[in-house]
């Protein structure tokens, strides 16, 4: 279980985040809504550090190496696993079996025929499904069981998003997402809550809400 | 909004009687202190008939010729070794520094020893473990752990965190520094290394006029014998070596190039270890505080001996390291503004900038201290030759980094032409890149002046080098030290304009 309570935080004077109160437990499917600006990077970032070790992350900037090719990007998933002188021997000359793993998850995300190029060169639809993938790689290790992305799925269409945020669904029980798409929101996730100005406006079952509710933290959409 | 105000009000001031950029107005204040500097210089030619020097120079370049192959053989394999080796291994040495380079001990422990020239490293380690290829290889290797350290500690400051917040927790030590910051690096790095590697073929090579037998060393031969042919033979094999560096030092061939040279590098050879407890305590210490039981007396013996050493060596020699940098730090600016537009397309007629380009990667390819050997020879000894060199190669150096930038310019369809494009279009736009560059080579320049005192200039290295001779270590690490805090001191004012002129240019 991930948990804030009366949560401050910011910097200097700004407070990003007001006496936020959240628990997440486990098994729970959790989208956050809000305009930009309202504090949902900052309360993801907060709630990854309660835990980084059983939780993937996909930040909004997707910490890609742009240096290195989706493959390694990919394979930077399984960093937990040892030794150090096989991952030094994959970025030199990957391996077979570390390529068929980095290419079945590629697969289901769509960028297998990309693997060999440097993520530099990629569309950022296609940067973002490459940082997906590289988060699916770290929850196959057993102790990670949760997800938390910003936007992950914000650079394709409605249809390809939803696509995505099964398989995203499949691999982790535990699933915290900022979304901007209020349809995907409300279809694809248990719970939905709704941030304003470092504050929690709602926190409620997505079953309970209807697009006119989250309209009141996303204006103008 | 009163602050803002009166700022605009100050600054108004200075813009209308002061109106200067403060780049220039930096550029002035060291011109004023070279003025000063200007009586204390020897700028004496001696020489009344140079022409017959240089014909017989001039000659020995169109007909190269050296006896000896396989000695010319021996020794391009050793410089290529020593700046191999000696990299290579200061790039795990600098990464490992760089690790720690927060803690204020490390960045003091890397300035020190990155103060100290290469040749004097070499002097000292040739002391303590005898003329061999190790002390070569260290004399490269220690100075430019203290340069990889502080360049890659910036890099590593430089990288983007957020593949590292994504790993957290989720991956061990090395392999999340290795993917997540040395891959971001690598493309920097790699193009560093290789501009070290430059570097160090050139120290290299000046290491041997210190005896390790590298192409310097038979150059210093055949320079002193008169013998020219042989010396532009050897240049021509200096320059073909940096000039194809990229071809055999490249991304396909460095890994075996370096094994190759580590495995074949004759680690043992001629050292002769001393009791290194012993070098320090009885060689290097202070000739009166030797002895076992030191006293009061002793103490004082030394006091008169320092007083002794400050007022005939180390300020003398302060004095003139200072004048050469200063006067080699202009006539460098001088020698840019010269060179630069004579290798550009938007000044240089037709084809002619080819020829600009190659007199600079001739001037930027050779020594300083080779270059000053063989002005010498033509206008006698005294600092000119060696504010010429410094100037010569320095200007080369920096005009080689300017002229990519000048070329990447976008200017209107309508610019002007000539002189009033060079001074109102193209200097303003490049003139921030390049007080970076000619205020970093002010560091490098004070290091450089030091080692001319091998060619009787009496500067800190005059001095130093004399020392050795004499077999006085003492003495000679003292001057050493002194020529440290010099240039520390030097290249703490010069990175603090560095970063004063950015701020104020952005």
């Amino acid at each position: 279980m991930l948990e804030l309570v009366g949560h401050h935080s910011g910097y200097r004077k700004r407070e990003v985040l007001r006496d936020v109160n959240v628990a997440i437990e486990s098994g729970e499917r959790v989208a956050v809504v809000g305009e930009s600006g309202a504090g949902k990077s900052t309360l993801l970032r907060q709630l990854y550090q309660l835990s980084p070790k059983t939780i993937a992350l996909c930040p909004q900037s997707l910490g890609l190496v742009s240096t290195l090719s989706a493959f390694h990007n990919i394979y930077m998933g399984r960093l937990n696993q040892p030794t150090v002188f096989r991952h030094l021997l994959n970025l030199c000359w990957p391996q077979t079996d570390a390529w068929n793993q980095v290419l079945l998850v590629a697969q289901q995300v769509g960028v297998e025929d990309l693997l060999r190029q440097p993520v530099s060169r990629l569309s950022g639809g296609q940067q973002q499904r490459v940082a997906l993938a590289r988060a699916l790689v770290q929850g196959q290790a057993q102790t990670v069981t949760t997800f938390i992305g910003d936007e992950p799925v914000s650079s394709v269409d409605q249809k390809h998003g939803g696509l995505l945020l099964d398989v995203i669904r499949r691999q982790f029980s535990t699933v915290v997402v900022a979304i901007h798409d209020q349809t995907l929101a409300l279809n694809y996730f248990d719970r939905v809550i709704g941030v304003r100005q470092g504050q929690i406006e709602f926190d409620a079952r997505a079953s309970d809400l209807s697009l006119e509710d989250l309209s009141v933290v996303c204006r103008g959409q | 909004m009163m602050r803002s105000e009166t700022q605009g009000f100050v600054s108004g001031f200075f813009t209308r009687f002061l109106p200067f950029s403060s780049s220039i107005k930096t550029i002035l204040v060291l011109f004023v202190i070279t003025l000063v500097c200007l009586p204390y210089a020897d700028l004496d030619v001696a020489i009344t008939s140079p022409w017959i020097v240089l014909r017989r120079i001039l000659m020995g370049a169109i007909t190269p010729s050296y006896p000896s192959a396989m000695e010319l053989l021996n020794a391009l394999v050793l410089t290529v070794q020593f700046a191999v080796v000696g990299v290579m291994a200061a790039v795990v040495v600098g990464l490992l520094l760089a690790r720690f380079y927060r803690w204020q001990v490390v960045r003091w422990f890397c300035a020190l020893i990155r103060a100290v020239h290469e040749l004097f490293w070499a002097l000292l380690l040739i002391a303590l473990v005898g003329v061999s290829p190790l002390a070569g290889l260290l004399a490269i290797a220690i100075p430019y752990s203290g340069i990889f350290a502080k360049v890659f500690y910036e890099m590593l400051l430089q990288a983007d965190s957020t593949p590292g917040l994504v790993l957290q927790g989720k991956s061990g030590f090395f392999s999340r520094l290795i993917y997540s910051k040395l891959a971001q690096m690598a493309p920097r790095m790699s193009r560093y290394i290789s501009y070290r590697l430059e570097c160090a073929l050139r120290s290299s090579a000046v290491l041997g006029f210190v005896g390790l037998p590298t192409l310097g060393y038979y150059l210093e031969t055949s320079i002193k014998e008169g013998r020219y042919s042989e010396v532009w033979l050897l240049m021509y094999l200096l320059l073909v070596l940096i000039g194809t560096k990229r071809w055999w030092f490249s991304r396909r061939s460095w890994l075996l190039l370096t094994v190759l040279a580590f495995v074949s590098f004759p680690f043992s050879a001629g050292v002769l270890l001393q009791d290194v407890g012993q070098f320090i305590s009885e060689d290097l210490m202070p000739a009166p505080l030797r002895m076992d039981n030191v006293t009061l007396e002793s103490w004082w013996l030394f006091l008169s001996w320092f007083d002794h050493l400050w007022q005939t060596e180390i300020f003398p020699g302060v004095v003139n390291t200072f004048v050469l940098t200063m006067l080699s730090l202009i006539a460098t600016a001088g020698f840019v503004l010269l060179m630069l537009p004579g290798q550009s397309v938007l000044f240089a007629p037709k084809y002619t900038w080819l020829l600009g380009r190659a007199v600079v990667l001739l001037v930027r390819s050779l020594p300083e201290v080779i270059l000053a050997f063989i002005v010498m020879l033509i206008i006698g000894p005294s600092m000119l030759p060696a504010i010429v060199a410094l100037a010569i190669h320095n200007g080369g150096v920096i005009s080689y980094l300017m002229r990519h930038q000048m070329d990447g310019l976008t200017l209107r369809q309508d610019h002007a032409t000539g002189l009033l494009l060079y001074c109102y279009e193209v200097m303003p736009r490049i003139s921030t890149q390049f007080m970076s560059f000619w205020l970093y080579r002010w560091e490098v320049i004070m290091r450089e002046t030091a080692i001319l005192g091998l060619l009787g200039v009496p500067t800190l290295g005059f001095y130093i080098d004399s020392a050795f001779e004499d077999i006085r270590y003492d003495r000679a690490f003292i001057l050493i030290l002194a020529a440290a805090v010099l240039n520390i001191g030097i290249e703490t004012i010069s990175g603090r304009l560095q970063r004063l002129l950015n701020s104020t240019a952005s």
